[in-house]
């Protein structure tokens, strides 16, 4: 089913607001989660909405994307709440939060999950800057994105992780609302995903359409062009990566805060294991490395960490970009870990984020499977 | 420059490849003795830090070797292990860590002629892909 | 109260699993075997069917794992509470059960197994060459040998008859373990008689030289006068004498000592007298003139007998015979196929050595005496089997498979193209999974199964490269010939000898075979009572059939003792004994401090070791305390100085680099004891064997090998945390689900040994299939032994009977379940909840039902059950009977349940036995596939053919049809002998339509058990495991684990509650050392190892929202730590630290 959500005032941003608060007035909904610009400040943040009139500072249409959010959603569904929600979120969000469900770290129990075709984002610090200097509205920011197909915003690149997204249209939601392909003077378009998203997109008695024409012809292209800016991503830091030398000199600068990692949607240990005791050396195992090289980088275990971490969860890498986002000294462990996550997806035919009841790949096996690899002629 | 001598860590499990390890001992077959085995449980307790590991600390060579499928002592820790060295022989190559390096192998409990002929062989291969680059450039 | 006793005589598989079985309970055991090694048979078997695969170490136990062998049982075992005596045989049993007195003797042992280190100098030195019968004789092997490849204690055996005593290998030991007692040939008397002075003086000189005491006489007059003064062990006496001959002077000696040995000497003209005289008593003769090395060689013979040890008599509560089967030796009588004439020739188990990677061809498929390459294959079988003219009018069994699982190794490991054909009679795949390997042969490896008899087998002199010509005669007669490199003979099974003569010497009853004779309904019962048999040796088994009848032998031990109010051992007092909880507490809070001692074994290391620089680099980690070098440590003297230093420098730590019987597990648990320092503390290093690996010019490589392992040891030693795990506390009931005679059964084997059992029935009435059933093939009661059951059951004090009732719910934890019962057709019921540690499987089943076309108004196709039922209820009435028609695998081993049920064809032979005995005029046809009459039911299938039963073999592709005409049945086939088709008329037709099993899934799920492809109960491993469910406290029994008969449902049943009881015997059960635990704080509870561990030993604890262990199923196999990414899930023993830093030590 497919309905219509009209501009209010001319704004696509207000014309959302009405449909959430319709969701929200909604006896089956208790709360609205999603991006909220707050009060006092121009941080725009995921927020868990109980009032509706505080959907009006809802911004579900911005270039910001401080957080994964599909790790909000984990915390918010790993237990019952007794509270129905419906969450609005990116498709890296939605995938990481899939992801998470396998890790029985989240349930959609009690959610109503809601996409939106990806308005993507700015780096953390470029979002900064491009806020201090001269913002646009959001509508008029939408329309730049959706209508103009402008890669640059004031002159700001979009992140790296959104341009090289080959899947920034969410599956395997209640609801998704759409926005390319849609002719946005004429208002969006949402369509239901199952059968509780359907009941209530029925229940709000909206103006039914149906599915713009040229919508899967924009959707391929824009699959077509973020693709082939991946694989040249991918290319590029592949080159720059691709022996130990490089490798170590890419993560040099690496300090072990494991922002990355805490930033990740889909690193869903409480603590890492580089942060407990095994990795806390008695002081004359430093001495004794350093005895056998001439010297020891301080602090030790970095390329390990990084290596250990993409045998952990490449598979699971939902490409949000995040890890990159929150590293201090701006080393760009996104790119890495995607062309990584390419690699050991395809070795495992695993598409992480799509299908709750895809196993994880190390978490089962076959029988009859890569007897390639073993054995030595 | 004297030949070069490979470090080869080889993870061998207590039931089948240990005791095929032992057979060759008592045999009295010859195999290289710069592989160092390090007894695990199963092949399946490997975790992938241990292989990086003894990369990042110079290996020219990580062998896993364990049960044959269906001979699993603890059931099916072998399949399990070869998911993960599959996972490991996708990252490892990609920053210059060649596939070749790391190995699985299935070698029973009374395979002890076996085993010293893939000891042979696999660093016999290592020699020709000569030192790793972790040798080299340790990356801890 | 005594701690409960019992021998097990055999220590092959079965005699493993017995002893085990009952060490685990708690009570000790005494396991001997005639031969040099345990194991058995399987020691010379690398992969069992039908995986194809090998488990054998999956019999191990499964908590308190420390207190035996965790490896591969071919490097050996051992288990605190079993005792093992090799080389040992059982002579004599006295007593009543509960005290029985077993006489025991046991081969002197030359070699000093604490001094060996086998470092094979004696091997080398030995000039003796004899076959090796662990390669079944295809290679030789010398007098002084390691008697199996892989045995751990790597230590040398003498082959005593072998041996010529020629004292090198003493001389050569470097450690003096081997010592001939040649002081004892001094106690050795022999007298020489001899009329010619000549002979005797050198007679006397020769045997003198050998060290013996030889006193000689002139006459028969004298040598016996010579008797009365003093006793003799042998005596050599010339025949012709003047006087007394040497045929009188036997006689007359035989009066006075009948133990005495006597040798005839003759010349070769008169042999005649010589063997009259052996008829007499005489021991053998020489002919004269002999060689001295004969007659030193045929009294070294003599004097072994007196030289081994003095019988050992022993006291014990019960007795299991488990020696086995020996193999038909094909070579004796008429020897049809040329065994040990033509070349490649070779039995099943030569076949299964040629392909060992321990075998002659060290893993590669060779021709035995041409040494060529082997491309042609065929297996005959039934040789020996089946068989009258060879007195065996029984079928063993097993060798169907055993063949099709050589068949498919031999093309799994020398290439697929290799042609390999099966000559059968039968294909008896009579197990639940066997008719699917049969197939998998089939159909992926291409073996060729051909069903004729071989007319005749020679060498193929046309071709004149060795190989061979087969004829034979197909189901048509047509004659083939096909050629062969390589003839591989299913030899049949014989009962072993020395248990046959065991068996008749104490007064138990044996079948017309030689195999004993149980007891009815019963297989490990034999007639004499406190005598259990285990294995095969009451009947031909595989390997599944062999480990549930030692394990039921145990529980009928089991039962003995505790009757006889003896005690078990509990495994928590057991660890308790010799560990000091508080001390290991006390110790894990201390920083480590290790003492590093190596042992220079006799030698000077610093030789052949840079001593200097490994205690350098070993020195420089901090908690390495000091290197010391000590010497001979194997010694008493060379343990006080390490015991001394332990005790002076305090470490709590022990790293130990020495010869391998120095660092035997039993000799560092003395040690421990008497150091101070526990033995889970010592890490040891078996250091001459690498030292062996170099040549001497290698010192620094040798160095830096050495130091290495040594640091890989330290770097376990110093992570070692020597905390106790926590005691499990385990429940001590047990719930048996099903009344039929499984579950009666184990209900009352467990409450017989002193547990309380629920038992729950949904029907009203116990008793299951048996209530239904009249007679058994061999024609016992059922119904008597139904009711006397049955009342045993009821008048149970620690059996509580739950009829109509269901088990609701249950829920798992460490150490317990709890299970809600409740009435069945009663809603409202509220339910009782009982709480029970062991839970066991015996829901039954039945026949399947009969699909065959509705418009059968008359009901006269029947099945096997309706049938017997119609003339119990005397509605069918046999002597109104013309013909009767048989159809067996009626809609089974086809598509839907491709498995043999086992039973049918037996309850056909019994079907129609008992209608040709009613009614002789009655036509009884039978149509087949292969006739499933395995071990000694093949007398019923050789009854019913005399009696005039008649037999068509049908195709499963072209399925006999049956169709209604009028009142008769007409039943359509193929006859393939003539390749005809043929239509009978018959008054029934029943068929046989197979078992069903009735387990549903979700009541295996309640208690972690599953099922397998045909919906019967999975068991943990098929061969080595065959009624354990992967969860270690779940069992089942009877139908619902597998087709069986009565006695095999009851043996299963048996055996079931034995590995039950194991867990029962115990209010704690104690984990290994290396068990599994949880991070509490840093887990993200995602579950991964709940779902990845084998064993089901993690749960989710819900309340408290954390992981839970229950460390006694926990096996300590780190696939949980393997699969946390944050580390939470840990393998305390072998964790992430102690592994990091392994490597690194292995790396630098």
């Amino acid at each position: 089913m497919m309905i219509k959500i009209e501009q209010e005032d001319n704004s696509l941003t207000k014309g959302l607001h009405q449909f959430f608060k319709r969701l929200l007035e909604m006896q089956e909904i208790d709360a609205l989660f999603l991006p909220v610009r707050l009060k006092d400040s121009s941080s725009i943040m995921p927020s868990l909405v109980t009032d509706p009139a505080q959907i009006e500072n809802a911004v579900p249409l911005s270039p910001a994307f401080p957080l994964n959010s599909g790790r909000m959603v984990s915390r918010l569904s790993y237990k019952e709440s007794g509270r129905k929600t419906a969450v609005l979120l990116r498709s890296c969000e939605i995938r990481a939060f899939i992801e998470l469900i396998k890790l029985k770290q989240g349930s959609r129990q009690e959610l109503i999950l809601i996409g939106i075709d990806c308005p993507k984002a700015l780096t953390l610090s470029d979002y900064t800057a491009y806020m201090e200097k001269d913002p646009l509205e959001d509508d008029a920011y939408i329309q730049k994105v959706f209508s103009e197909k402008n890669e640059t915003l004031n002159g700001f690149n979009f992140s790296s992780a959104c341009n090289t997204c080959e899947n920034p249209f969410p599956v395997n939601t209640d609801m998704n609302i759409l926005l390319h392909g849609v002719d946005l003077s004429n208002g969006m378009m949402v369509e239901s995903g199952s059968e509780a998203g359907q009941k209530i997109l029925e229940s709000l008695n909206m103006q039914q359409t149906s599915m713009p024409e040229k919508r899967e012809e924009v959707v391929t292209q824009i699959k077509e062009v973020n693709s082939k800016a991946n694989e040249a991503m991918i290319e590029d830091i592949t080159e720059k990566t691709d022996s130990i030398s490089k490798l170590n000199a890419f993560f040099d600068r690496c300090i072990n805060c494991y922002n990355c990692r805490n930033m990740c949607p889909v690193c869903y240990c409480k603590e890492c294991v580089f942060n407990t005791d095994v990795f806390y050396h008695q002081p004359v195992q430093y001495h004794q490395w350093a005895e056998k090289n001439g010297l020891v980088k301080l602090p030790t275990d970095t390329v390990f960490y990084h290596l250990t971490r993409l045998a952990h969860i490449s598979h699971a890498c939902v490409g949000c970009g995040q890890c990159s986002n929150a590293c201090p000294s701006d080393i760009n462990v996104f790119e890495v870990f995607k062309s990584v996550a390419q690699t050991t997806q395809v070795a495992f035919e695993y598409s992480p984020g799509i299908d709750e009841n895809d196993p994880p790949p190390l978490s089962v096996f076959n029988e009859r499977e890569f007897e390639d690899i073993v054995g030595i002629k | 420059m004297g030949t070069f001598e490979p470090v080869i860590v080889a993870f061998v499990c207590n039931w089948c490849t240990y005791t095929a390890a032992d057979l060759a001992g008592t045999s009295r077959l010859s195999y290289p003795t710069n592989i160092r085995l390090i007894r695990v449980m199963c092949t399946g307790m490997v975790d992938p830090q241990y292989v990086i590991k003894a990369f990042l600390e110079g290996a020219d060579g990580v062998l896993i070797s364990g049960c044959h499928p269906g001979d699993c002592h603890y059931i099916n820790g072998n399949y399990k292990a070869r998911r993960r060295i599959k996972l490991l022989k996708e990252i490892l190559p990609r920053f210059g860590i060649e596939k070749d390096r790391l190995r699985l192998t299935w070698i029973g409990a009374s395979d002890g002629i076996e085993f010293a002929e893939i000891m042979t062989r696999l660093n016999d291969q290592i020699i020709e892909m000569g030192p790793s680059q972790t040798r080299l450039n340790k990356a801890i | 109260m005594a701690i409960g006793k019992t021998l097990v005589a055999g220590a092959g598989l079965s005699g493993i699993r017995s002893a085990l079985d009952l060490a685990e309970t708690g009570y000790k055991v005494l396991l001997i075997d005639q031969s040099d090694h345990i194991g058995g048979l399987l020691c010379q078997l690398d992969n069992q069917f039908p995986t194809s695969k090998c488990g054998y170490c999956r019999m191990l136990p499964m908590f308190d794992r420390d207190q035996s062998s965790q490896h591969c049982l071919r490097k050996g075992l051992f288990h605190k509470n079993i005792e093992i005596l090799l080389s040992t045989q059982l002579m004599s049993v006295e007593g009543e059960p509960g005290d029985l007195k077993v006489t025991l003797k046991q081969n002197p042992s030359l070699i000093d197994p604490s001094l060996c280190t086998g470092c094979g100098e004696c091997e080398r030195i030995c000039p003796v060459f004899v076959d090796d019968p662990f390669n079944e004789g295809l290679t030789k092997r010398k007098a002084v040998y390691l008697p199996s490849p892989q045995s751990f204690s790597n230590t040398y055996t003498i082959d005593y008859t072998a041996c010529t005593r020629c004292g090198e290998c003493e001389k050569i030991c470097p450690t003096g373990a081997i010592k001939f007692i040649d002081q004892n040939r001094e106690k050795f008397k022999i007298l020489v008689v001899d009329d010619e002075k000549i002979v005797r003086d050198s007679m006397k000189e020769w045997l003198k030289e050998e060290g013996f005491s030889v006193t000689a006489a002139d006459s028969g007059q004298k040598a016996l006068e010579l008797m009365d003064d003093r006793p003799f062990n042998m005596m050599l006496t010339d025949i012709k004498m003047p006087g007394m001959d040497g045929v009188e002077l036997l006689a007359k000696a035989k009066e006075k000592n009948d133990d005495l040995c006597v040798i005839m000497m003759t010349a070769y003209a008169a042999v005649d007298s010589a063997v009259e005289a052996m008829k007499q008593g005489a021991l053998d003769y020489l002919t004269k003139p002999f060689d001295p090395d004969v007659l030193i060689s045929m009294t070294l013979k003599v004097y072994h007998e007196f030289e081994i040890a003095e019988a050992r008599v022993e006291q014990v509560d019960a007795l299991i015979l488990a020696g086995g089967t020996e193999f038909f030796k094909p070579n004796l009588g008429k020897n049809p196929y040329g065994y040990g004439v033509l070349p490649g020739v070779v039995t099943g188990m030569e076949f299964e050595r040629l392909i060992s990677g321990t075998g002659p061809g060290k893993g590669k498929l060779i021709h035995p005496k041409t040494g060529k390459p082997v491309r042609k294959i065929a297996w005959f079988q039934c040789v020996g089997s089946r068989d009258v003219q060879t007195g065996a009018g029984f079928c063993s069994s097993v060798c169907c498979m055993i063949s099709i699982k050589e068949a498919i190794l031999a093309k799994e490991k020398f290439g697929q193209d290799l042609e390999t054909t099966l000559f059968y009679m039968d294909m008896r795949t009579i197990g639940k999974s066997f008719d699917d390997y049969r197939l998998k042969a089939r159909e992926e490896n291409q073996i060729r199964f051909v069903r004729a008899r071989i007319h005749s087998l020679d060498e193929d002199l046309k071709k004149d490269d060795g190989s061979l010509l087969a004829r034979y005669v197909d189901m048509q007669g047509n004659i083939h010939e096909d050629d062969f490199d390589l003839v591989v003979l299913a030899t049949g099974q014989r009962p072993a000898k020395q248990m046959t003569e065991l068996a008749l010497k104490n007064d138990m009853i044996i079948n017309p075979w030689g195999f004993i004779e149980t007891t009815p309904f019963s297989m490990i019962k034999t007639s004499r009572k406190g005598i259990l048999s285990g294995g095969s040796l009451s009947g031909l088994k595989d390997i599944s059939e062999s480990v549930t009848c030692a394990s039921a032998a145990a529980l009928g031990a089991c039962k003995i003792m505790h009757e006889a109010g003896k005690k078990t051992i509990d495994a928590h007092a057991i660890d308790m004994d010799e560990t000091d909880l508080n001390g290991l507490a006390v110790l894990a809070r201390e920083n480590p401090k290790i003492l590093t001692v190596l042992c220079s074994c006799g030698s000077d290391l610093t030789q052949t070791l840079d001593v200097e620089s490994l205690k350098l680099d070993l020195n420089r980690i901090p908690e390495n305390k000091s290197v010391e070098i000590m010497d001979k440590l194997c010694t008493d003297e060379g343990k006080k100085t390490l015991v001394d230093m332990i005790q002076k420098t305090n470490p709590n730590r022990l790293v130990l680099g020495a010869c391998l019987p120095c660092i035997y597990k039993q000799r560092i648990k003395e040690l421990g004891k008497e150091s101070g320092l526990h033995s889970s503390l010592v890490e040891t290093l078996d250091i001459i064997s690498i030292l062996k690996q170099y040549p001497d010019s290698q010192i620094p490589e040798m160095t830096q090998r050495i130091e290495r392992e040594l640091k890989i040891l330290i770097s376990k030693a110093r992570f070692k945390n020597p905390v106790p795990k926590e005691r499990l506390e385990s429940n001590q009931n047990a719930l048996v689900i099903g009344g039929g005679i499984a579950g009666i059964t184990a209900a009352l084997s467990i409450a017989d040994c002193g547990y309380h059992v629920d038992l729950v029935e949904k029907d009203d009435t116990i008793g299951g299939n048996l209530l239904w059933m009249d007679k058994t093939v061999d024609g016992l009661d059922i119904q008597a032994y139904l009711d006397e059951k049955v009342k045993e059951l009821e008048f149970h004090n620690q059996v509580t009977i739950h009829k109509k009732t269901k088990t609701e719910s249950t829920g798992q934890h460490p150490g317990e379940f709890s299970t809600l019962l409740k009435k069945e057709d009663e809603p409202k019921d509220p339910g009782e909840t009982i709480l029970h540690g062991v839970t066991i499987l015996a829901t039954g089943g039945g026949q399947a039902p009969l699909e065959v076309d509705a418009d059968d108004p008359q009901q006269k196709e029947l099945t096997q059950k309706e049938f017997e039922m119609g003339v119990q209820d005397q509605k069918i009435d046999p002597e109104k009977l013309e013909t009767v028609v048989m159809i067996q695998c009626s809609g089974t081993r086809d598509e839907k349940r491709n498995y043999c049920s086992r039973v049918c064809c037996i309850r056909a032979l019994k079907n129609a036995l008992f209608l040709k005995e009613k009614n002789p005029d009655i036509q009884v046809y039978i149509l087949y596939r292969d006739m499933m009459s395995y071990g000694f039911y093949e007398q019923y299938y050789t009854n019913a053919k005399n009696s005039g039963v008649i037999f068509f073999q049908y195709d499963s592709a072209d399925k006999p049809l049956t169709q209604m005409q009028e009142d008769k049945v007409l039943v359509k086939t193929r006859d393939l002998l003539l390749d005809m088709p043929v239509e009978i008329e018959a008054d029934y037709v029943i068929h046989a339509t197979g078992i069903l099993p009735d387990l549903p899934k979700a009541l295996a799920d309640q208690y972690g058990a599953s099922l397998d492809t045909f919906h019967f109960f999975k068991e943990a491993d098929s061969k080595f495991r065959p009624v354990d469910s992967m969860n270690y406290r779940v069992f089942s029994c009877g139908l619902s684990l597998k087709p069986c008969t009565i006695e095999e449902a009851v043996v299963t049943a048996e055996a079931a509650a034995i590995r039950a009881i194991r867990i029962l015997s115990h209010e704690r059960l104690v984990s290994g050392k290396i068990v599994a635990d949880t991070r509490t704080a840093t887990c993200s509870m995602c579950e991964m190892c709940v779902d990845t561990c084998p064993y089901g030993a993690r749960f989710v604890d819900s309340i408290e929202e954390r992981i839970v262990i229950d460390p006694a199923a926990c096996q300590g196999c780190g696939v949980c730590a393997a699969v946390c990414p944050s580390g939470s899930a840990v393998l305390e023993g072998l964790d992430m630290r102690l592994m990091l830093d392994s490597i690194d030590m292995a790396v630098s």
